[in-house]
């Protein structure tokens, strides 16, 4: 495989992924509140998102 | 009949009479109550209204009238298509008390009106969100090759139904690839048609750019039947003697299992393909309909997150909430990503007739783990049995997934892709898939002895 002609991504984090808050915060702007349960949940699916992301990004930054 | 006979065999033999409507609705409804309970493919079944239906057709053929290319066919739909008087619940609790719908999903109706016979609603993962048929309130869907595993999803009620000989014809939807993973795991035929050709009027909506409705069947005859009566439109365009067909590689070549490349090079093979092709941008269009899916998931079902959380299978609740945090940005992100990767798809089937490519990573998987294996990881079959079907989903275009013939094996299936509006190519290309003996939806062995 020819290695991509890449810039490194700027990393996103979850926070990024949320536009700078917590989960906490964004569920509760939109009026969710978050059980422990939940949280974890969420978290999970979070991670599987910026996996994605970070895909996306990989692609968009490149030169 | 034969529970196995086609929706061409079933109608024919109606319209000439050599057998009623009625006896075909009776075998029908039999059938479903005998093997249900170890399918959970049915979520309610239309016992007086499948009858009634029948006896009108009956009588219609009685009087010497044509009931339509339909006549006394049975038919069920995935839980998210309106049938008048049913309440739709698209596999949710919360809907379960929403009023029942006061007409039928256009679909259904011009169905119904060819003289195919509803008989019931299909299971399916809650709000048309996984890969699996895996839902907290009405159940497991259990794969007719294998009671033990997955029938995938989210049209996994539906394919487990044609699958296993309890309806010829069956409705679903597919989004990211929720006729297209189910058809591939029951090892029968499943259209995800060209967006908007079908129309979605009457289902209940997931992601506006990326839903589309469509048929399974186990003959292409059936496929190309239904589509004909929901479209309206003939697909008598014949294809050229010689195909140009690509194999995709790259992406589609990467993370599944041995059975599901060996299937896409048979049929590749079979086609006298000559070239591999990549689709560079694949994964991360895949990464970008995730997105784009889960946050326009979410903002969909805001209100009942915000009101009913504890309604909702937990499963789906979370996945619902994370992707309706999504910045806009993220959106933004993933929007300049998804349409790049249109024009690349759409760039490459200017030069091919046809692309081929795997329709899920692996066979059905076992419903006590819900994992599949991707390059040596354990990973969630809901989540990610849509690996190769979910990046070719955002163009838009037809894509008819084939079971290949795999004797004594479990089936898998393999994706045929054509530019818009050219579903008779993918017909055509499929019967001569067919008549080679290369695909074929042969009957589970357990099921075809229960006649």
């Amino acid at each position: 495989m020819t290695p991509s002609k890449t810039s490194e991504p700027s990393i996103a984090t979850k926070e990024t992924l949320l536009g700078g808050s917590s989960a906490d915060e964004s569920a509760e702007s939109l009026g969710i509140e978050l059980t422990d349960e939940m949280r974890a949940g969420v978290d999970q699916n979070l991670e599987l998102l910026l996996t994605q992301y970070h895909t996306v990004l990989k692609v968009l930054t490149r030169r | 009949m034969n529970p196995f006979a086609s929706a061409q065999e079933i109608s024919s033999a109606v319209r000439s009479g050599a057998v009623t409507a009625s006896e075909i609705i009776k075998a029908t409804l039999d059938r479903i109550e005998s093997l249900n309970p170890k399918l959970v493919c049915f979520t309610r079944v239309l016992d007086e209204a499948a009858m009634q239906a029948a006896t009108e057709i009956d009588r219609l053929i009685a009087e010497g009238k044509n009931p339509g290319p339909l006549a006394g066919v049975p038919f069920g739909v995935k839980d998210l298509f309106d049938v008048e008087g049913l309440t739709t619940t698209a596999g949710s609790a919360i809907l379960q008390d929403a009023p029942p719908a006061t007409s039928d999903a256009i679909v259904v109706d011009r169905l119904r009106k060819a003289g195919a016979i509803p008989v019931g609603t299909l299971n399916m993962d809650e709000f048309a969100y996984g890969f699996a048929t895996v839902n907290q309130h009405t159940g497991t869907t259990h794969n007719p090759h294998d009671l033990a595993r997955l029938a995938g999803g989210s049209s996994g009620g539906s394919a487990a139904a044609v699958a296993a000989g309890l309806v010829p014809v069956a409705l679903g939807s597919d989004t990211n690839g929720s006729v297209r993973v189910p058809a591939s795991l029951c090892g029968i035929f499943g259209l995800r048609p060209t967006h908007g050709v079908l129309p979605v009027e009457g289902t209940f909506a997931f992601v506006d750019r990326l839903d589309t409705v469509g048929p399974f069947s186990r003959s292409v005859a059936d496929a190309r039947l239904a589509f004909e009566v929901m479209s309206g439109a003939s697909t008598d365009d014949p294809a050229p003697a010689q195909i140009r067909a690509g194999l995709l590689s790259g992406w589609f070549q990467k993370k599944g299992q041995a059975a599901a490349f060996d299937a896409a090079r048979r049929v590749f093979d079979m086609l006298d393909g000559t070239e591999e092709v990549d689709l560079p941008l694949a994964e991360a269009g895949r990464s970008a309909a995730f997105l784009l899916t889960a946050s326009e998931g979410g903002h969909r079902h805001l209100e009942n997150l915000k009101k009913r959380l504890m309604d909702f299978d937990a499963a789906t609740r979370d996945r619902l909430i994370a992707g309706a945090l999504l910045s806009e940005k993220v959106i933004a992100d993933a929007e300049t990503m998804a349409d790049r990767s249109i024009n690349e798809l759409i760039g490459l089937l200017d030069t091919f007739d046809v692309l081929i490519a795997p329709s899920t990573p692996s066979v059905a998987p076992e419903i006590a783990a819900g994992l599949i294996e991707l390059d040596g990881e354990f990973v969630s079959a809901r989540a990610n049995l849509g690996l190769y079907t979910q990046p070719l989903s955002l163009a838009g275009v037809p894509i008819l997934s084939v079971p290949v013939k795999r004797p004594g094996q479990l089936p898998i299936g393999v994706q045929l892709v054509a530019a818009r509006g050219r579903e008779a190519l993918l017909f055509d290309v499929a019967e001569r898939l067919s008549e080679a003996g290369v695909v074929s939806a042969d009957p589970p062995a357990q099921f075809a002895e229960v006649a």
